[in-house]
This record gives C-alpha cells, structure tokens and sequence, in this order.
C-alpha cells in the first residue's frame, strides 16, 4: 500500500526544513521531480494553513482558567470516601472491628440506612468497600457496583428529602433536561449559569452529577460529566481498533465485548464509554434484534408496584419528572452522536412500571410558577400536564407564587386539575 | 492556486522542528507535581504546550476563538484528569494533542448543521490593497475546504506535520504509529490535498 513515492517525499520535506527551496529539492531529484512537484505545492499550501502567532492574550486567558480550575479543584469538598487515604488492609480491618463491636443486624439495621453526615455513613462505605473486596467473581463485583452506586442516588433523594445540604456525587441517566432543571436518576438536578458540563450529554446517557443537595429539594449542579451512553447503528466498518457505527468512529480496546459473528451492515446496539480526555471507547457492542410485537411480560405476582412516594418537595419533583421523562421518550428522541438513538434499558423497565397502581393520586402543593404556557407548565420544577379543563384562577405568569391540585395519570405524567395564584 | 515555490518551508512553517525535543523526559517528573496541583509546575507546563497545542487546534479548526477554547479546555481536563488518578502516564504533549484532537472532533460534531461558519482570516492591514485582500481571502478559504475535505486522520497528521511543526518520529509518537505509516499518511494527505485544491493555476 505504501506508495513509492512516500519516502522521497519524506526526504524532500527534511530538505524543505533544512531551509532549502523547492526548486533546490526538485533539482536534486530531477527523476522524480514530476510527481515531487504537486505534493510539494500541496506541502507549502498546507503550511499556510496555521495561525503564525500565537496570540499572548489567549495564552494568558488560558492559564488563569488552568490556574484558577486548579484552586476550585484543591478546594473541593472530598467525595463520601472518609477512609480514602486508609490504606486497604485497615479499611478491611476497620470494617471488621466495626462489625463485631454492632453485630451483624445492628451493622445492617443503623448504617445501612445511614446517609452522608450521619455518624454511621463511614461504617456504611467501608462495609461497602470490604464486600466489593471480597467478590470472588467480575460479575460479582460488577453487581455490587450498580447496586452501590444506585445506593448513592437514593442517598441523595433521602438527603433531599430532608432538606439537607451536603456536597455530594452520583452517577445516574439523565432522564429529562429542561432549561433549568433536569432529571438524572430521578433526582431535579437543577442547572445554573455556572454548572459545567463535560462532553455533550443528551437524555438516556450516563453521568457523573458533582454538586450540592439542597433544601428545597433539589441538587445545584456544579458539573456534569458524561460517562457513557448507548447507541443505535448500522456498523459502516470494521477495524481492529475501530468500528463505525452509523458515521460514528468509536475505538474499541481489548476489554471490548464483542458479541460473536457481527458483520458489516448488522444494526448493533453499542454501549460507549466516554474517558476523560474525551475519547471514546465501545465498552460492548451487540446485535440489535428489532424488537417483534409481543406484549409486555406481566410483572410477576410476588413483585410490588413501584411506590409513588409523597409529599416532599424532592420526592414529588423526581417522581414527576420521572413520569414526565417517560411520558415525552419519543419527543426526546433518545438521539446520540451522530444521530443514533439511544436508549436505556433500565429506564425503560421503570417507563413499564411506573403508570401502576398509581390513578386517582391526588397532590396538592404551593410552588413558583418556572415555565407556563401551552400544555405543559413547571411549578417549583414539577411539570404538569395542563389541558382545557384545567381551572386556571388570577393569570398566574412566571414568577408567581400559586397552588396546584394534581392528578396522577395512568401514563405516569401529572395533569393539573386547578392553578390558583396566590397573593 | 499558486504557492510560490521559491519560499522556503522556514518562511512559512515557523513551528518546524529537525529533531525531537527532550520534554517527555522532563514530563515525568513534572506529573507528580502537577497531581498536587501545584501552580508553579501547572504555570511552567501550561506555557511550555500551549503554544503547540493552540497551533494545532488553530490549524485544525481555522478559527482562532474556537481554538483558544479547544487549547484551554485540554488543559483543565488535563488537571480534572490528574486529579481523578488518570491522566499522562509519561507524555503530557501526547496527552494534550490527543485531547485537543477528541475536542475538535466535538466542535466540528457540535457545529455540524451549522450552514457556515466563520474563517479565520488574516485580517486585513490598514493600507492592505483590498483587491489583494480579496483575493487572499477567497484563496484562504478555498484552501481551508480543501483541508477540510480530507479526512480526519489526514487532517490529523498535517496539522501535526505543517501545523504543529514536529517532526516524523514525534508525530509517529503522538499518532501512536510507527514512521513509516506516518510517511505512508502524509503521502496520502498531501496528495489527497492537491487533488482538493485542483490543478496548479486554477
């Protein structure tokens, strides 16, 4: 494949850089100066392209971000690792002492239901690594993972809940994004001027949420980290390092899973993991079976329908922007890079979920007015269903304090039976 | 399209370099340092790169805001990237161009849909003759679409080549191939642009 002419080239731009012209290359290679000349042209267009300068303004605009990224990243509040710095053996240690001196059941019983702040949160955390230590097999451990980081989503609802702020991470699927207010793992993230976001994050992918609980019941967002998202394709090539999928190059690496017997053409549903330098690497690639119209698998008798918990702030927003997210799948689009879908598999278990056992619920609360108009208002970040029926007293706009009875909907979103500005 | 060929590649390649540098060595014991965030070390390797990694994303994406952005962002994810224990392992150049490669990647992603959009142009002097600037404005963008024709790895190895200024064995180094693939890459490139940017004269 390596053309003849490639090393001569080579030599001619050594030539070039050594601060000869290029009638002094082409002079020394008078045989192959015909096919010499184009790619030298080219050459010496290419080097036009690049700025001569680097402007000293940028440079210095540069490093006072680095430097100043540096000093938010030195102050940062340390994640819920206490024990970080133990080294392992005295965390394994310090658990087991632990675990003797509350037993068994008084270990599960206090601080396993523990949250962040709570005196037992680090007994909780060091039980958790000491497990994870002892998981004899990848899937185990593996499990053990999803099962924990799901743990931290659910500590975060608890400490919204209580209306307590903490600075906290989690790692969870965006579910809805709105202008101002998100929903990442059922939790209102709220979103300001100043919350960063890392990679261009849509609903259905994965990311790491840093930020603070807060007291009215959602999560300030300093920054949003894309982690990993699903994609929907056609595979376009295949490469030992990389696959296309659709028009998307994603690199693959040894620890890729590939799913036997895949060929060009095959659609594929590819799980991508996005690293820190932005790059990104398929972490398993699949055949897409389209899906055949079978009915949903009834949920089995001894499971119980998901609870609709109630009334705090928190937990009535991350139930309806839940529902809402779940209600507007199709208008999201679940669209990811490049135009491929994506989707989530374990949203879309709670989307069959969610709607049971859940009609004629009835909430009634007082919030801000966020978003109003057409079908769809935000009240104190909960989105509501707003149809021709709804009473709507004293032309409530944005910025206004009102009341709202809602109704539970069979499709799990909110319809709003009356909103009543309040003097 | 004329390039004079009387010009040498000093005059118009200002980044080029005959041989490697001796900064991957010095990386490594500034890595340690830089996970402590230490800001004499992250000034000292911030103004050791970031010439070479603005060049690079300037070449790249002809936009000289857009590529201020892409080379401040590849330094603050190089600190987010220390500090969550990954990161360089020996070379931050390696690093930083490859993360500044992934970042213009995002943009052009990002931008896709976008009708037009801006080149960076070098503006035109208070006495410039604006016939000529014309003219050099519209050859400046016919050349940017033809670069922009090329593919990315293409892209990739003469932004690296004419842009960054390195040389063979480096960019083999930063591309993570050996060199004579790299020769092989620059062949095609260079051909590939010539054949983009027409017949000579045109």
């Amino acid at each position: 494949m390596t053309d003849p002419l490639s090393d001569p080239l080579q030599r001619a731009l050594e030539s070039l850089a050594q601060g000869r012209t290029v009638e002094q290359v082409l002079a020394a290679h008078p045989d192959l100066a015909s096919g010499l000349r184009p790619l030298l042209e080219a050459a010496l267009a290419a080097a036009q392209l690049g700025p001569r300068e680097v402007p000293a303004g940028a440079m210095a605009r540069s490093r006072r971000r680095a430097l100043a990224r540096a000093v938010g990243l030195k102050a940062a509040s340390p994640r819920p690792a206490p024990f970080g710095l133990w080294p392992r053996w005295a965390l394994a240690a310090a658990a087991l002492v632990v675990v003797l001196g509350l037993g068994l059941d008084g270990m599960s019983t206090a601080a396993a239901q523990s949250l962040p702040g709570d005196i037992l949160y680090p007994v909780k955390i060091v039980s958790e690594e000491l497990q994870l230590r002892l998981a004899a097999q990848p899937d185990d451990r593996l499990n053990l993972e999803a099962l924990y980081s799901q743990r931290r989503v659910d500590e975060v609802a608890g400490l919204l809940t209580l209306g307590r702020e903490l600075p906290l991470s989690f790692h969870a699927v965006v579910q809805k994004m709105g202008p101002t207010l998100w929903t990442v793992g059922g939790i209102p993230v709220r979103i300001v001027p100043e919350t960063r976001m890392v990679g261009e994050i849509l609903t259905g992918m994965t990311i790491e949420v840093d930020g603070l609980t807060q007291a009215d019941g959602t999560f300030l967002a300093h920054e949003l980290h894309l982690e990993s998202f699903d994609t929907l394709g056609p595979v376009t090539s295949i490469a030992p390092d990389e696959w296309v999928i659709g028009s998307v190059p994603i690199a693959i690496d040894a620890e890729t899973w590939i799913e036997p017997e895949i060929r060009v053409g095959d659609l594929v549903l590819v799980r991508v993991r996005v690293l820190e330098d932005g790059s990104r690497v398929a972490e398993s690639i699949l055949l897409f079976a389209p899906p055949t119209p079978t009915p949903p698998p009834a949920r089995p008798p001894w499971t119980a329908a998901p609870q609709s918990p109630k009334p705090t702030t928190a937990e009535a927003t991350e139930t309806e922007e839940a529902a809402e997210t779940e209600a507007s799948d199709e208008e999201d689009g679940t669209s990811g890079p490049g135009g491929a879908a994506t989707q989530d598999s374990g949203e879309d278990e709670d989307t069959e979920d969610e709607p049971e056992g859940t009609d004629e619920v009835k909430d009634e609360f007082t919030g801000v007015v966020e978003e109003a108009g057409g079908g769809q208002w935000i009240v104190s970040g909960r989105v509501l269903q707003v149809t021709a029926a709804t009473e709507i007293r004293d032309d409530p706009v944005v910025g206004d304090t009102v009341k709202v009875v809602a109704f539970l909907q069979p499709d799990g979103t909110w319809w709003a039976e009356k909103i009543e500005r309040e003097d | 399209m004329v390039y004079s060929t009387s010009l040498t590649a000093y005059d118009l390649w200002p980044g080029l370099r005959a041989g490697p540098d001796s900064s991957m060595t010095q990386d490594t014991d500034e890595l340690s340092s830089l996970r402590r965030l230490d800001p004499h070390t992250l000034a000292s390797i911030h103004d050791r790169y970031f010439p070479e990694v603005y060049r690079y994303a300037a070449y790249r994406l002809g936009d000289a805001l857009v590529a201020e952005d892409v080379a401040s962002e590849a330094f603050v994810r190089l600190l987010e990237s220390l500090r969550a224990g990954a990161g360089p392992r020996t070379s931050v150049r390696s690093w930083l161009i490859g993360t500044a490669n992934h970042l213009v990647h995002d943009h052009f992603r990002t931008i896709y849909q976008r009708p037009e959009r801006e080149l960076d142009e070098r503006t035109a002097g208070e006495n410039d003759d604006p016939h000529e600037h014309l003219e050099r404005s519209e050859r400046s963008q016919g050349l940017r679409r033809a670069f922009e024709s090329l593919t990315p790895e293409q892209q990739h190895v003469l932004a690296l080549r004419f842009g960054g200024g390195y040389n063979l064995e480096e960019t083999a180094d930063l591309m993570r191939k050996n060199a004579n693939a790299i020769k092989a890459l620059q062949f095609r490139a260079l051909a590939a642009l010539r054949r983009a940017l027409g017949t000579p004269g045109a």
